[in-house]
């Protein structure tokens, strides 16, 4: 038969078990719930207060604690204390707040700490090395658990009871579930404030550092002071968060400061045009006189301005004014000062000493602007008078080669008709004359003399003509050159060739000294030619009897050619004219030109365009000598 | 019959030029005149003269592009050209060169060499 008996007490056993698995099994999915909330509430936010709070809230829920304290570690060893809760029943809760320690002076803390376990102490009155401590008085039982991650200790968090052995090893077993969330979302926590502190410091500098490059960037491009002073003031606006930035200049006798400039985040009207003199604003006097930064925590009513200007800074609701010297070359030429506009909102040390930087970017920066602009100008002046003379000398080009066209179609008729008028009377008309009728002979006579001199002067004006274009071609850099290894000696026959008839209508002899084997010159044959033909034609105009002398010679290196005459000589003081265009010597009233002005200026600068030298050696009634060298060719001789 | 043509817009310098070739009109040379480019070209066209004395600077159409016209697009080799011109200068004269001209002259010229080219051109 059945025992109903024992059947019925097991089946007592057997439901009672059954409630007790039930039981914790409940347990277990409240704490899953529990654990399941904090994850989810701890990871909500990264800041370390909200966590902390948040942290003790679920604490309380499922431990239900009559005060409760979390400890970080600080620098390896001290516990200092970050939230505590519930204090409020015992003690000033400020001391609670207060508390830090090194946790090796507590056993039960540093086992916690150390052995990273945690510790129950049932009643502290029967625990020896309880500590006491003001916060602490009403403590009785005391639950500790520390905050780990990855091995490491970050800290702890004890709770409290008023009331001896409540705490459970349920209660131990959530809170060290608990502990390893909260510690993981305080790491994080405080992961992401370092880090963000880190990014706000570096994003700040590099805010700061990109604000002062913009400027003195914007200030080397921009050449006036008042566009610098512009950008200065809005960059200062920003760095400093001020409510507006004014800049001002003083006057040139040092009484008066004028705002110049002005920058503003709100929407006052602008201070430009803004006068404060400086007598009586003790402030700014200081600040002009000591270059000093002073910062005016209460600009409507500081005792350091004078009530004119405590005026302004009410009326414009400045709160706190930031003056500062604005500087240029080391001198102090007006004031920077930036404002507020909210109470109590004072610059500190830090802006103060970021505004004394910008400040001395700005001075930098005007500096450079001033260098860069007066070199700028320096430049563009050059450029404008460059411009001009290359201008004026195309245009006079212009001209002469206009001038030069306009007057040889004329001279080609008269030369022409002249030519034509002598030929016409040679070969027609005079020998139809009467002969032996003296009068008109002698007109005959004076009419070919006359037809001659038209010629010839019309021939001169036809070389003063080509003279000046081509002195002018030479000086402007386009005569063609034609450079070929030249025998001087050829050179020299050709022009002496060519001015033989000047020779047979003075009647002077020409003399020639040429040595043999000259060495070879590197030349252009006919402009050569025309300095020397030019040289010896003023030799035979100047002499009125007597020889010419033509002479070449080598020496160190060059070959010098001279020719001399026995005219009237010319004045040491004048000798250096004679290269000069128009500058014939002698007075050009009483005495005739002889030439055309040009001649000894086109033979200077063909000799020196071949590398040489010209020059005249000569004394009133001694005759000169006019001597130019040439660099010799590579000392190859004609006769090789 | 041997032609030569006289072209430039300075009257002066067209009767100048047609009085130092006067005596080639006694043998058998006919003189003929133009005083502007367009003109010319028509002349040299129609009559075909042996020698044309040309003017450079000159309205309506220029000595170079004349003197171009005849020896580089209508390849009338046998018309001989002596450019004038008034300017003088290096670039003129290797333009004209370009253009096919045979001889250059510079103004002011010499009537007695301006004679002497049209006779050694002419063969008279």
């Amino acid at each position: 038969m059945i025992d109903y008996k024992t059947t019925v007490t097991d089946l007592n056993a057997q439901l009672e078990a059954s409630q007790v698995e039930l039981a914790a099994l409940r347990q277990k999915i409240l704490e899953a719930e529990i654990l399941q909330a904090a994850n989810l509430a701890l990871t909500q936010s990264l800041d370390l207060d909200a966590i902390l709070e948040t942290f003790l809230d679920l604490l309380y829920q499922v431990i239900p604690f009559d005060s409760a304290t979390i400890m970080l570690l600080e620098d390896g060893a001290r516990l200092v204390a970050r939230a505590v809760r519930g204090y409020e029943k015992w003690c000033d809760p400020a001391l609670a707040r207060a508390v830090s320690f090194n946790f090796t002076t507590t056993p039960s803390v540093n086992e916690v700490v150390s052995q990273q376990t945690s510790f129950i102490i049932p009643d502290t009155r029967q625990y020896p090395y309880w500590v006491k401590v003001p916060s602490s008085e009403h403590v009785c039982n005391w639950l500790a658990v520390p905050l780990v991650v990855n091995g490491r200790t970050i800290g702890i968090y004890s709770l409290d009871k008023a009331e001896p052995s409540f705490f459970t090893e349920t209660h131990r077993h959530l809170a060290e579930a608990l502990a390893i969330q909260a510690a993981m979302a305080i790491q994080n926590a405080r992961f992401y404030e370092s880090e963000l502190a880190a990014r706000q410091k570096a994003e700040t500098q590099a805010n700061q550092l990109d604000a002062l490059n913009r400027m003195a960037q914007a200030v080397t491009s921009v050449l006036d002071l008042k566009t610098i002073l512009d950008i200065a003031a809005a960059e200062i606006v920003e760095l400093l968060d001020a409510r507006s930035c004014g800049v001002a200049l003083l006057n040139p006798d040092r009484t008066l400061l004028e705002v110049v400039a002005y920058a503003t985040l709100g929407n006052e009207p602008s201070a430009v045009g803004l006068v404060i003199p400086l007598a009586e604003n003790i402030a700014t006097q200081q600040v002009i006189e000591n270059r000093q930064t002073i910062v005016l925590a209460d600009a409507q009513n500081t005792p350091l301005q004078n009530d004119a200007t405590r005026e302004i800074m009410r009326t414009r609701n400045t709160q706190c004014i930031l003056l500062m010297p604005l500087l240029m070359r080391g001198e102090v030429i007006g004031t920077i000062g930036p404002d507020t506009d909210q109470v109590g909102r004072v610059f500190t040390q830090e802006e103060v000493r970021l505004a004394e930087t910008i400040g001395s970017q700005i001075a930098g920066a005007i500096d450079n602007a001033r260098l860069f602009r007066e070199a700028r100008e320096a430049s563009e002046a050059a450029e404008l008078a460059r411009a001009a003379a290359e201008a004026a000398n195309e245009s006079k080009s212009a001209f002469l080669a206009n001038v030069s066209h306009e007057l040889r179609t004329p001279l080609t008729s008269i030369l022409g008709f002249t030519r034509i008028v002598q030929k016409r009377l040679e070969e027609r008309i005079f020998p139809q004359l009467q002969a032996g009728d003296p009068k008109t002979q002698r007109a005959a006579t004076q009419v070919e003399e006359n037809l001659g001199i038209i010629l010839t002067e019309g021939q001169r004006l036809t070389t003063l003509i080509n003279n000046v274009l081509d002195l002018e071609k030479i000086e402007a850099g386009k005569m063609d050159w034609s450079l070929e290894p030249l025998a001087l000696a050829e050179v020299i026959a050709q022009a002496t060739a060519a001015t033989a008839s000047l020779f047979e209508q003075k009647g002077l002899s020409l003399v020639e000294e040429l040595p043999a084997g000259l060495p070879q010159v590197s030349g252009d044959r006919d402009k050569l030619v025309q300095v020397v033909i030019n040289l010896i034609s003023n030799a035979v105009k100047f002499t009125d009897q007597g020889m010419v002398r033509v002479r070449a010679q080598v020496a160190d290196g060059e070959i010098r050619v001279s020719v001399t005459d026995q005219g009237i000589g010319i004045a040491e003081a004048d000798q250096p004219l004679v290269f000069e265009k128009f500058k014939q010597v002698g007075d050009t009233l009483t005495d005739k030109p002889k030439g055309t002005g040009l001649g000894l200026p086109i033979c200077k600068e063909i000799v020196e365009h071949h590398g040489g030298r010209i020059w005249v050696e000569s004394a009133l009634g001694q005759g000169s000598t006019f001597a130019f060298t040439l660099p010799i060719d590579n000392l190859r001789r004609t006769d090789d | 019959m041997t032609k030569v043509l006289i072209v430039d817009d300075e009257a002066y310098i067209r009767l100048l030029i047609e009085q130092t070739l006067e005596d080639l009109e006694d043998q058998g040379v006919e003189i003929l005149t133009a005083d502007n480019g367009a003109d010319a070209l028509a002349i040299i066209q129609e009559e075909r003269p042996e020698l044309v004395f040309l003017d450079v600077m000159m309205p309506k159409m220029n000595g170079f592009d004349v003197c171009q016209a005849v020896k580089r697009d209508l390849k009338m080799e046998d018309v001989h050209i002596i450019l004038l011109t008034a300017k003088g200068q290096e670039y003129d004269k290797q333009h004209g060169e370009q253009v096919g001209a045979d001889v250059y002259l510079t103004k002011p010229f010499d009537p007695d060499q301006l004679l002497d080219m049209a006779q050694v051109i002419l063969k008279v």
